[in-house]
């Protein structure tokens, strides 16, 4: 069944953003590491990806898209020319180094085209280069095949849940929740995984992944795409916990994972600096823009913080800046929920790069005082908490479903603490003195799952959710000790451990973990 | 398999789950003024109490109730039948989370120091005011006070019920109510000051 979704996969699939990377993820599963994928600019050469063997030999593909005839061939005969015949020219690749040069499509190739592949061949082996080997679309579908394996979802269920996302309208957002139970069914016991295999299982949780996110890359619905990628890496980095040893193996894996996320919040930030994109639409604008603006703003902020955090800043940071403090002046964030938090945090983590520390002040307050008056008060519902998420919060016709009749949100908090001890960390006493009496109406709660794996699961199943009420009074030195020492109390993960830059992107698309603890270790790695 | 609308199926078991709640309610008066907050994720939770500092852990308890449906009773006596089986398990599952309810209040009223051992007396005025002495009172913001709920047997009500009218005509207990609202609005001022980021 799975290889009849392949195959209608592959065929709708472009190369750029359709099959390249779960392509890549393949290689990986063969042993080979990926030394350089391009950016289809000038320099690419007629070579698309260059890969290297365990033996040390090299391999560059030129990937293409649909049937070879010859005319669609002698098109592109110019690149392949330059795939066979140029040099690898690459940093880390020692120059004049052999290399297989392959011509990969997911369509056919005619007869025509393969005896002119034959006889082009012959010359080029006659001069000394090696011959073109092309991949055509029934050896890649074989090539998925066998890197898929028996990593599948298990039940029915989990197989119907995989489907509903493959076929899902994918202008619509994620369904986070349906996306991280079928990975997490794709590999049900990771101690199971026999350590021969673990670079192919890995491999075949993307690639799987792959299938369900390439719609939406199709359809530039870059944020859930993003947000699928944060949660394929959240499942690898869950079965990286038990297998820490085998990182060599596995993390090329995460690593493709986290090109795709950040290619698909580039390809985001791209449209999102063109004002043509926000040309307002009839319907729903209302409703919709606060909260448009705001996951804008907070996934571009975002790519400024992961690119900071690789100490390789984003090369249009500044137009990002220019645009969030406009996009702020005028207003234009909204917080429909302590699922917003994340993304407020992301927000003055990029003002405060950028020296903007009142107006990331300014939003922190706002985060702040708005959660005290909400759920300080006596009457109302108060802020949802980060479990309730904004397309869910922002639906009007799941308006009557969603809350319990006498649940409430007041008097206590999740989203608060990260601001409340962000704003004393950096000092703003006079700010937090005046809203202290509002502050200590509201407790902070934080879930602590039980290790990590528990960690970076969707709904934890074990673990304390832990209440705590701030200082009556509250000694200004205890407080900044207690937010300095926050980062301390960061879980030990490998996703702070060895991937600190995916922490915000981890949040954004888990705001129920975002607690101050890993909002401190942000601020740390940043300073 | 004979025709069926599964979707239809589940919207109706969902409106009978509300209607269980509602019933729920109705049985224990008093947890319907209770706001509830949904625990998503975990096994267990603690919080810290306000007065003491003190944290406490706790971990979920189930309520259960049974329900009995004949698929033999026709129609309309099915839904009656239903409608009664609903109430009963309300019934059951009122009783035991009031149960509950009053298990951890009792327990923290042990721990606080704050019970009352009546000592076989009836109920009476000076009981109601040691209580009320030894209660957190929270104010408004036109200062005036949010009084706690009293939960009595339906039996005392009953026998009280008469005193209370003399009890609010009587100058001399509401004199000293009005000394323990006054002593109580100082209390709550204070905690209020303390609201304060010092140092």
């Amino acid at each position: 069944m799975l290889a009849r979704v392949i195959e209608h996969w592959l065929d709708s699939a472009s190369e750029r953003g359709g099959y390249e990377g779960p392509f890549c993820q393949a290689l990986v599963a063969r042993r080979q590491r990926i030394v350089f994928r391009s950016s289809h600019g000038a320099m690419e050469q007629g070579k698309d990806i260059i890969a290297c063997d365990t033996t040390g030999l090299y391999h560059a593909y030129q990937l293409k898209q649909g049937h070879l005839t010859l005319p669609a061939y002698r098109e592109i005969e110019p690149e392949i020319i330059e795939l066979v015949e140029y040099p690898l020219m690459h940093p880390g690749i020692p120059p004049g180094a052999p290399f297989v040069p392959y011509l990969v499509t997911n369509g056919n190739l005619r007869d025509p085209t393969r005896l002119h592949i034959i006889q082009r061949n012959q010359g080029w082996a006659a001069r000394g280069f090696r011959p073109l080997t092309v991949i055509d679309r029934d050896q890649l579908l074989s090539i998925f095949l066998e890197t898929q394996g028996d990593v599948l979802p298990t039940t029915p269920a989990d197989f119907a849940m995989f489907f509903g996302l493959y076929l899902a309208d994918s202008t619509e957002p994620l369904r986070k929740a349906d996306l991280a139970t079928v990975l997490a069914s794709v590999v049900a016991a990771p101690e199971s995984i026999k350590k021969a295999e673990i670079r192919r299982v890995f491999a075949a949780v993307a690639v799987l992944a792959g299938y369900v996110l390439s719609g939406f890359q199709r359809q530039s619905n870059h944020v859930a795409a993003a947000e699928g990628w944060m949660l394929v890496i959240a499942r690898l980095l869950s079965l990286g916990e038990s297998a820490r040893i085998y990182e060599p193996a596995w993390a090329p894996t995460v690593q493709l994972c986290e090109q795709a996320w950040a290619t698909s919040v580039e390809a985001l930030a791209e449209e999102a600096l063109s004002p043509a994109s926000w040309a307002a639409r009839y319907f729903g604008e209302d409703i919709i823009h606060g909260w448009r603006v705001t996951v804008t703003l907070g996934y571009l902020s975002a790519l400024t913080v992961y690119y900071r955090m690789i100490d390789s800043p984003y090369p249009r940071e500044g137009d990002i800046f220019t645009f969030v403090t406009d996009r702020l002046q005028k207003r234009e964030v909204f917080y429909w929920g302590e699922s917003a938090a994340p993304y407020f945090f992301a927000i003055c983590q990029l003002l405060s790069l950028h020296g903007a520390t009142g107006m990331a002040r300014d939003l922190a307050v706002n985060v702040v005082s708005l959660t005290a008056r909400l759920n300080g008060g006596r009457v109302g519902l108060g802020v949802p908490d980060p479990y309730y998420l904004a397309e869910d919060l922002l639906d009007p016709t799941r308006e009557d479903e969603l809350f319990g009749e006498q649940q409430t949100f007041r008097g206590s908090s999740f989203g608060m603490r990260p601001f409340v001890e962000a704003l004393a960390r950096n000092g703003w006493k006079q700010t937090l003195r005046r809203l202290w009496p509002d502050i200590t109406r509201v407790d902070y709660s934080e879930y602590a799952p039980d290790g990590p794996t528990e960690f970076y699961t969707w709904r934890s199943t074990k673990g304390s959710l832990d209440t705590r009420c701030w200082g009556q009074p509250q000694d200004w030195t205890a407080l900044v000790a207690q937010s300095n020492g926050s980062a301390a109390n960061a879980p030990g993960t490998l996703l702070t451990e060895r991937f600190p830059q995916l922490v915000v992107p981890f949040f954004l698309v888990h705001p129920h973990r975002f607690t101050a603890a890993l909002a401190h270790f942000v601020e740390d790695r940043l300073r | 398999m004979l025709p069926d609308l599964p979707k239809v199926r589940r919207w109706a078991a969902k409106q009978a789950a509300k209607t269980l709640r509602r019933y729920a309610l109705e049985h224990a008066p008093l947890m319907a003024q209770i706001g509830t907050h949904h625990h998503h994720e975990g096994d267990r939770y603690s919080f810290q109490l306000h007065d003491s500092g003190r944290i406490q852990k706790q971990t979920f308890k189930t309520v259960s109730a049974k329900m009995v449906l004949k698929t033999a009773t026709p129609q309309p006596a099915r839904s009656e039948e239903m409608d009664q089986q609903l109430r009963q398990a309300a019934s059951e599952i009122a009783k035991q989370q009031s149960r509950m309810l009053f298990t951890t209040i009792n327990e923290a009223v042990k721990a606080t120091g704050n019970a009352i051992d009546a000592r076989g007396r009836e109920f009476d005025v000076a009981m109601f005011h040691e209580a009320l002495r030894g209660l957190w009172i929270e104010f408004d913001e036109n200062e005036q006070p949010i009084l706690p709920t009293i939960v009595l047997h339906p039996d005392t009500l009953k026998a009280i019920a008469p005193r209370v009218k003399a009890w609010e005509a009587d100058p001399a207990v509401q004199t000293e109510f009005a000394e323990i609202i006054r002593l109580k609005r100082l209390e709550w001022r204070a905690r209020e000051s303390n609201r304060a980021l010092v140092g």
